[in-house]
């Protein structure tokens, strides 16, 4: 029932190199991740697609599994199950969650979450699959200075598609209230990234999210969106067929 | 601001600058977001970059503003406070897009143009209000702080963070409280406020420094010898410094003694001072003078301000496009001017229209 991401390991020519190892996830943040982000958990139930995992080549999520997510935990709910996520319990009325995280995250029963699981098991495939897919994407990179990789993307931002297929890898650092964390993220010019927490050059799978992008030069900043600056974020590491492509020379 | 940013801007400028992205390729919005950080973080802008982006004619701003006003994404319609990134994203988003903003400010206003009166530069200033009136609702200032991270160092004084309400307890904001304790405005910034009124409450703050008042009296002495309007908070300041009460400004058209005196009256000269800021308050302000009146216009959001008095006039309503506007038939002496905020607070002072002088 649990999880591995990814499923082998990615070492990534940056500088200096960075290892994205298997990593065995405890189900229950799995669920919660996929609930949340291709399940639209946090979305009122008309918008549950907000992030667009169902428009992805192939979709990640189709309606109709969602729509049979929703029937397997309301019939798990008349059972005598316990979900308190508003959007997938009722999804006529079902208002977003607020303030909390999502009980699947901590508070829902372990019998659920495991239900959860199987119930959503070909869409945890492929889901997984994307982190996989986006580390690939980089594992040839080109390591190019920030400032370049700007010049060039912006260049590169027009409605023809050139973005398209390129995906980045940047390291930066976020801060929370109590604590900061190196992070490391691939984003794609469709809008899917992939976050992952950096210990010890070590690449720890954080979440896999998506937000289209509204225009070509949307897609662009978020490919280059870094946050906090870390020792490493002076440079970013581009896929190599696409830097290739923009016949823009290697530094 | 960390070195490694400003060093990491400074070459995106450089490269940017070497680039051959005109300003109506599709990409040019990324220019003018990177202008806008470099504005807001007080760092120069290599010239031939600055001209290329103050090429930029009205049609190709109207495409940008336009184009930036459609990338204003949906304001989270909830948060997930254990973790996030989606609201991260969106919120990083909204401060580049604030960059844009004050990029597209600045090149209207080499163009002669208050920019919150060109449409579609009003309209994308709207679309990020409505944004975080929106995101308000669920996210407390300091969390907006901690999601933009290092981008809260391109804050000029509170700017779009005002929208946000202090309700949780920080815990840690490390830059944010050393930004505040230690705030100096960045010649960008000064000139801001000097042109624009912005930031007055920080500025004025950091200028009671007597080396600081200095400073920023001989930006507004140079930038009045080269006839460069000054905002109405630069001035209350100057002459606030000079134990003066009141602003004057030569500029009722010669035609209104004509009027006075029942001879023709020419309506269609006019003068316009463009006032800034007005005060601390979220409120925009322009003066149109003709031989016969004078009249106040404040652009503001209806939910920013209460009322506005020119004179012995008041209005409490805007009209559909958030314009305060109050005429006055020519007033010959002081005048006051008070813009109440929606908290009450106001922002005073007293102008005087004289005669404009022969050129």
């Amino acid at each position: 029932m649990s999880v591995t991401v990814p499923s082998r390991e990615f070492r990534l020519p940056t500088n200096p190199t960075l290892v994205a190892s298997p990593l065995v996830l405890n189900v229950r943040p799995w669920v919660g991740h996929i609930v949340k982000h291709p399940l639209g958990a946090l979305e009122s139930p008309t918008q549950w697609n907000a992030e667009g995992f169902d428009r992805l080549d192939p979709p990640v999520v189709k309606a109709s599994e969602r729509d049979a997510f929703v029937t397997f935990v309301q019939d798990s709910n008349a059972r005598g199950g316990a979900c308190g996520v508003p959007s997938i319990c009722d999804p006529v009325s079902g208002e977003a969650q607020l303030e909390q995280p999502l009980p699947c995250f901590g508070v829902c029963p372990s019998v659920l979450v495991l239900g959860c699981r199987q119930q959503l098991s070909a869409l945890s495939d492929r889901y997984a699959a994307l982190v996989d897919e986006l580390l690939a994407s980089v594992s040839d990179g080109v390591v190019v200075p920030r400032a370049k990789a700007f010049a060039a993307i912006a260049r590169a931002a027009t409605p023809a598609g050139t973005l398209d297929g390129l995906a980045v890898l940047a390291v930066g650092v976020r801060i929370n209230s109590s604590y900061t964390d190196v992070v490391a993220k691939v984003s794609r010019a469709d809008g899917v990234r992939v976050d992952f927490y950096v210990r010890s050059r070590t690449l720890r799978w954080r979440t896999t999210m998506r937000r289209i992008p509204r225009s070509p030069t949307a897609a662009a900043r978020q490919l280059l969106d870094v946050p906090r600056d870390d020792s490493m974020s002076a440079t970013v590491l581009v896929a190599r067929s696409w830097w290739q492509q923009q016949q823009v020379p290697n530094r | 601001m960390s070195i490694s940013l400003h060093d990491h801007l400074r070459s995106t400028l450089d490269e940017l600058a070497a680039s051959d992205i005109a300003m109506t390729a599709p990409g040019a919005s990324l220019l003018v977001q990177q202008y806008g950080d470099a504005l807001r973080a007080g760092i120069t802008v290599p010239t031939a970059l600055r001209k290329r982006l103050h090429s930029a004619n009205l049609e190709t701003l109207r495409a940008l503003a336009e184009e930036a006003e459609h990338d204003v994404e949906p304001a989270p319609s909830s948060v997930d406070p254990f973790d996030d990134p989606t609201v991260e994203f969106v919120l990083r988003a909204r401060d580049q897009l604030e960059s844009v903003l004050v990029g597209l400010r600045r090149i209207a206003l080499v163009h002669g143009l208050v920019s919150d009166e060109f449409d579609p530069i009003y309209s994308l200033a709207q679309a990020l209000a409505r944004f975080d009136e929106q995101a308000s609702k669920h996210l407390a200032r300091n969390r907006v702080e901690q999601l933009i991270a290092e981008r809260m160092s391109f804050q000029a004084g509170d700017g779009w963070l005002a929208r946000y309400p202090h309700r949780d307890a920080v815990v840690d904001r490390p830059e944010v409280t050393l930004h505040a304790e230690t705030f100096r405005p960045t010649s960008e910034q000064l000139t801001h406020w000097a042109t624009q009124g912005v930031g007055a409450h920080r500025i004025e703050a950091w200028a009671k420094d007597d080396e600081a008042t200095l400073e920023a009296t001989a930006l507004l002495e140079a930038l009045d010898a080269e006839r460069v309007p000054l905002s109405l908070n630069a001035l209350r300041w100057s002459r606030a410094q000079k134990r003066l009460a009141q602003i004057e400004w030569a500029a009722r058209p010669k035609a209104s003694l004509a009027a006075a005196t029942g001879t023709i009256h020419d309506a269609t000269q006019t003068r316009t001072i463009d006032l800034g800021q007005l005060g601390d308050t979220r409120a925009v302000g322009r003066l149109i003078v003709t031989a016969a009146k004078t009249t106040l216009r404040v652009r503001a959001e209806r939910s920013a301000v209460r009322s506005v008095q020119f004179g012995d006039r008041t209005t409490s309503e805007p009209d559909a496009r958030d314009l305060w506007s109050v005429d006055l038939d020519a007033p010959h002496g002081p005048v006051e001017l008070v813009v109440t905020s929606a908290n009450g607070e106001s922002f005073r002072c007293t102008i005087v229209i004289g005669p404009a002088l022969e050129e």
